[in-house]
């Protein structure tokens, strides 16, 4: 039992379709803010995205250069592992499908990095096919630091501590490496459907 | 959002067996040597708790289903020898 209530549980709406909601997942209007680790503040001046690893190529952005690149605007539901899903959220980003163009990537294997030390793995075939953003704005408006701004990764199909906020890279591996949570006793893949929340399920 | 420590002492206090708030810790990173209680604490995926001088992770608690999944870092002189 959590001691400190985690936004506004069992408050169900009479018009919540019950088969976009994944199993132990209640739905919620509001969007709730949780964090492993105090809100970073990186200048944008200072602010780069850098795709690396494993790579043939490594290939960094600035915020102007980022920002330039072409973006898709995607409306998508969000399930966070502390069972609160959110339907219909509206995300500006550039695909990560964008970012991997020319990277030649020589593993299988992605960990997300973020200011503020936070990481989380996922397979890369996860971040390709158009399943992946990395979103800097929400609602229309620039994405909130208390929600991840500048930018965060967007990978609505798992579960939503994959999603960093503050993101600032992608490293490529040939092997899979665990990230924050992960290493914390949270599931390796983190599927909302197939309820894999920790280690085992 | 965060708090400090002595906001989740009932959950310490559970995984722990005792009230552990005044127990001191010293940092693995920093060095430095802080009561737990002093500690703040970020509610993500599961309850993260910092050291109040450098930030770095000093413990996580995770509620993995019907158990504590616990990971500490640094030094947590707690109990009582004899």
């Amino acid at each position: 039992m959590a001691l400190i209530s985690r936004g506004f549980r069992g408050r169900r709406q009479a018009d919540v379709d019950p088969a976009r909601l994944p199993p132990g997942q209640y739905a919620t209007q509001d969007f709730p803010v949780l964090s492993a680790g105090p809100t970073p503040r990186t200048p944008l001046a200072e602010w780069k995205f850098v795709v690396g690893g494993a790579v043939g190529q490594q290939r960094s952005w600035t915020w102007d250069e980022f920002t330039a690149l072409p973006a898709e605007t995607v409306t998508v539901d969000i399930h966070c592992v502390t069972k609160w899903s959110k339907f219909d959220t509206t995300w500006k980003g550039v695909p990560v499908d964008t970012l991997l163009e020319g990277v030649e990537p020589n593993g299988e294997f992605v960990v997300a990095w973020s200011d503020g030390g936070y990481t989380t793995n996922l397979p890369l075939a996860d971040v390709t096919g158009d399943k992946a953003w990395v979103a800097y704005e929400y609602g229309g408006a620039p994405l909130e630091p208390e929600h991840g701004g500048p930018a965060r990764l967007l990978v609505p199909h798992l579960y939503f501590w994959k999603s960093a906020k503050w993101v600032r890279g992608l490293k490529i591996g040939e092997t899979d490496e665990w990230g924050f949570w992960e290493s914390y006793g949270y599931h390796n893949y983190g599927d909302p459907w197939k309820e894999q929340r920790y280690w085992g399920d | 959002m965060h708090t400090d420590a002595n906001t989740i002492a009932g959950l310490l206090q559970a995984v722990f067996g005792e009230d552990i708030t005044t127990a001191p810790r010293t940092c693995q990173s920093c060095r430095q040597e802080h009561p737990i209680g002093a500690h703040p604490v970020y509610e993500g995926a599961g309850w993260v708790l910092r050291c109040p001088n450098c930030a770095d992770v000093a413990g996580v608690v995770v509620e993995h289903r019907e158990r504590y999944a616990i990971t500490l870092h640094g030094t947590w002189y707690l109990g009582q020898v004899g």
